[in-house]
């Protein structure tokens, strides 16, 4: 058998990657997320400060002091994970080559994933109310092997995505299999 | 009785086999029994969920036997009516290499069947089929389909020819094709694609005696299937057993109170060894309900198990669709010198979801010896090595990480417990910490690993022992994970997956994990070849 394999990596822009290391996602994808988490905190926050200090069913002093400390404590701990949880979509990154599309992740734990093209079966760009809002989406691909995880990369830009996606399409093993 | 079997065979007479007849057919009457046992099956699964309301209307019940009767009396005859109603619904067609069912009273359902998408084609006869020679099948299309169709009460010999039918059609998609032709280093085909004409011609390669699955019964646990059948009545067996010895005059707390230490010492260890003597014989019996007068065969490019002394099955897997090979063996079996063979086809998830006796449409192949095991699978995968690989040993870093994070914490928090508690010794404490850390000990001696052009192998288990076979063109994805500590020890884990689910390699070598990840990637991408 002639061997005609290559695997190189393909741009999408006017690339700048040129080693197998992983494309960042979206500059302002960490940020987005971020916020998200940010404002879902203080909306909780809010109705659990409401709920102890409005003057309708009046708490008790004490069990007021208490809720205070109970709700800083968890709004601290929050604040801690979506600290972490900004680096940790920072730390995210992409890769997609001829022949595979790898997801980087994790700040602890370093997770290179991999999924060859000709193993997938099918393929979703899937956009929230808020990727819509920052013009962004979500890539998903499925394969057999799929039960407890998807495969999903998260904070592409919508052009970038819908490239990615058609150039999957594209595959000659995509479509022998489609 | 008679006149059913008479009626049915009009309907549907054996010449009547022609895969391009385009009228609906209506199954025999026989099938209103299946509908009776799926329906009652049913109502049993969710009598769980009804007990509290038996509780509260207990009294109720009591009070008024004949309500309670005439409401028993009223569900069997829904059940009945359903059934028989579900029966005339059920009508099926064969044309054009597809079969199509349809049935369902309130939900209609229609299923479209294409032969050649068809996976696995398997005969069921329940012992209510078999006192008339019938037959249910069930076609399985394979996960991402999901849909799956069954034909019911089909005489025998209808359904084994239909079975032929089906697997001699071969289809024109040649993703199909290539399959029984992979696994060659090569890539050249192993076996020709030419013997089509004997494709059908069963060759036996396996059966297993009573005493095998004797021996299957003792080492492995089987008594979940009795357990299962007996999971409504559960409550009432302890009730029984209570009253019984209460009727003989045990009572247990007067011995505790009165006997001395040395002799309740001797009823607690008999009453150990009866109840794992009753376990064991349940599980014999579970076994043999399960793989009673079990054959494995073989056609040319598929394996077709038949076993069960109440209900028989028969599962055919091509091997194309094997995913897996997996020897088992538990501590027992390892002694016994016996392994539980397994191959895998898609995610059990996937298979189970729609048959609910799990594992009895698996291809399991109970408590055989090295050599039979080697042979059965080498017929999927040819020159596997899987008998004799040299298993490589993953980093010791693995019992460091597991007693820093698992024993130590668990010691610390019971020697606190032990310094503030009088109850709880300090040996106690050295003990179990003895025990944790020999466990993670164990579990390290049996992690394994290797791979050759064609396969990865990995071992595992603490007292028993697994070991998996994988082969590397089916491969769906690969994840390379490493964390702070195993970036700085150049370790790396991989995580495998395959249609059948996934499978780990902890704690390797940074260069080895590398060069497998690499590989794997190579192969499957370069050769692409069908994964089922």
């Amino acid at each position: 058998m002639e061997n005609t394999f290559s695997n190189h990596i393909l741009h999408f822009d006017d690339s700048r990657i040129q080693s197998p290391e992983a494309t960042p996602l979206a500059e302002h994808y960490a940020m987005v997320n971020t916020a998200v988490s940010i404002v879902t905190l203080l909306i909780i926050i809010s109705v659990a400060l409401v709920a102890i200090f409005q003057p309708i069913w009046p708490m008790p002093d004490e069990g007021r002091t208490i809720a205070v400390y109970i709700a800083s404590g968890v709004t601290t701990f929050f604040l801690l994970l979506i600290g972490y949880g900004y680096f940790a979509e920072k730390a995210k990154g992409y890769c997609v080559r001829e022949q595979d599309i790898t997801l980087f992740k994790g700040l602890i734990f370093r997770k290179v994933i991999t999924q060859p093209i000709c193993r997938i079966q099918h393929i979703e760009v899937k956009r929230g109310p808020i990727d819509r809002k920052v013009n962004l989406a979500k890539l998903h691909v499925y394969s057999a092997g799929d039960i407890a995880q998807t495969f999903e990369i998260p904070g592409l830009d919508l052009t970038l995505a819908n490239s990615i996606r058609n150039e999957i399409l594209a595959h000659k093993d995509m479509q022998h299999h489609g | 009785m008679d006149n059913i079997t008479q009626s049915s065979a009009k309907q549907q007479p054996m010449s009547d086999i022609d895969v391009d007849d385009n009228s609906w057919h209506r199954v025999s009457p026989l099938a209103i029994l299946y509908f009776i046992e799926k329906l009652f099956l049913g109502l049993l699964n969710n009598i769980f969920y009804m007990l509290p309301m038996f509780i509260v209307l207990w009294d109720e019940i009591k009070a008024n036997p004949w309500i309670a009767a005439g409401i028993i009396g009223l569900i069997i005859t829904l059940i009945t009516i359903f059934a028989i109603w579900s029966f005339f619904v059920f009508r099926y067609r064969l044309s054009d290499g597809t079969v199509e069912v349809k049935s369902g009273i309130f939900a209609k359902k229609h299923v479209n069947l294409p032969f050649n998408r068809i996976q696995n084609v398997k005969i069921e006869q329940p012992f209510y089929y078999r006192l008339f020679d019938y037959s249910s099948m069930a076609f399985d299309s394979g996960g991402s389909l999901n849909q799956e169709a069954r034909l019911i009460a089909l005489p025998l010999a209808f359904a084994k020819e239909l079975q032929q039918e089906i697997n001699a059609f071969k289809p024109a998609n040649p993703m199909t094709d290539v399959e029984s032709t992979s696994f060659d280093e090569d890539g050249n085909p192993t076996n020709s694609q030419s013997a089509n004409s004997n494709a059908s011609v069963e060759t036996v390669e396996n059966t297993r005696s009573i005493g095998d699955l004797v021996l299957h019964g003792i080492t492995s646990n089987r008594i979940y299937i009795i357990l299962a059948a007996a999971a409504p009545f559960v409550n009432d067996i302890f009730e029984f057993f209570g009253d019984k010895l209460e009727g003989f005059g045990v009572d247990i707390q007067s011995h505790i109170d009165n006997d001395p230490m040395w002799q309740i010492s001797i009823y607690a260890i008999s009453l150990f060894l009866l109840v794992i003597g009753i376990m064991t014989i349940l599980s014999i019996i579970g076994a043999i309900i399960m793989f009673y007068g079990y054959t494995l065969s073989r056609t040319e490019d598929k394996y077709i198990r038949r076993s069960g002394l109440i209900t028989k099955h028969e599962v055919s897997v091509p091997f194309s669709r094997i995913q897996i090979a997996i020897m088992k063996q538990d501590f027992l079996d390892i002694l016994f010198g016996r392994i539980n063979l397994r191959l895998d086809q898609l995610n059990a998830q996937i298979a189970n979801a729609n048959v609910s006796q799990s594992g009895t449409n698996k291809l399991i192949v109970p408590s055989v010896f090295a050599y039979e095991c080697r042979d059965i699978i080498a017929h999927v995968f040819p020159e596997h090595g899987l008998h004799e690989v040299a298993f490589k040993a993953i980093s010791t870093r693995f019992i460091i990480r597991y007693i820093s994070f698992f024993v130590v914490p668990i010691t610390g928090i019971l020697s606190y417990i032990a310094y503030h508690n009088e109850g709880l010794s300090a040996w106690v404490v050295l003990v179990i910490s003895g025990l944790l850390t020999a466990i993670v000990y164990g579990r390290w001696c049996r992690w394994g690993y290797q791979y050759n052009d064609a396969y990865i192998y990995i071992r595992k288990g603490l007292l028993g022992r697994d070991r998996y076979c994988l082969p590397i063109t089916k491969i769906q994805r690969i994840t390379y994970s490493q964390s702070l500590f195993m970036r700085k020890n150049k370790l790396v884990s991989l995580k495998i997956y395959l249609a059948s689910g996934s499978y780990t390699i902890p704690m390797i070598d940074e260069d080895h994990a590398k060069r497998v990840y690499n590989y794997v990637l190579y192969k499957v991408e370069s050769e692409a070849k069908a994964w089922m």
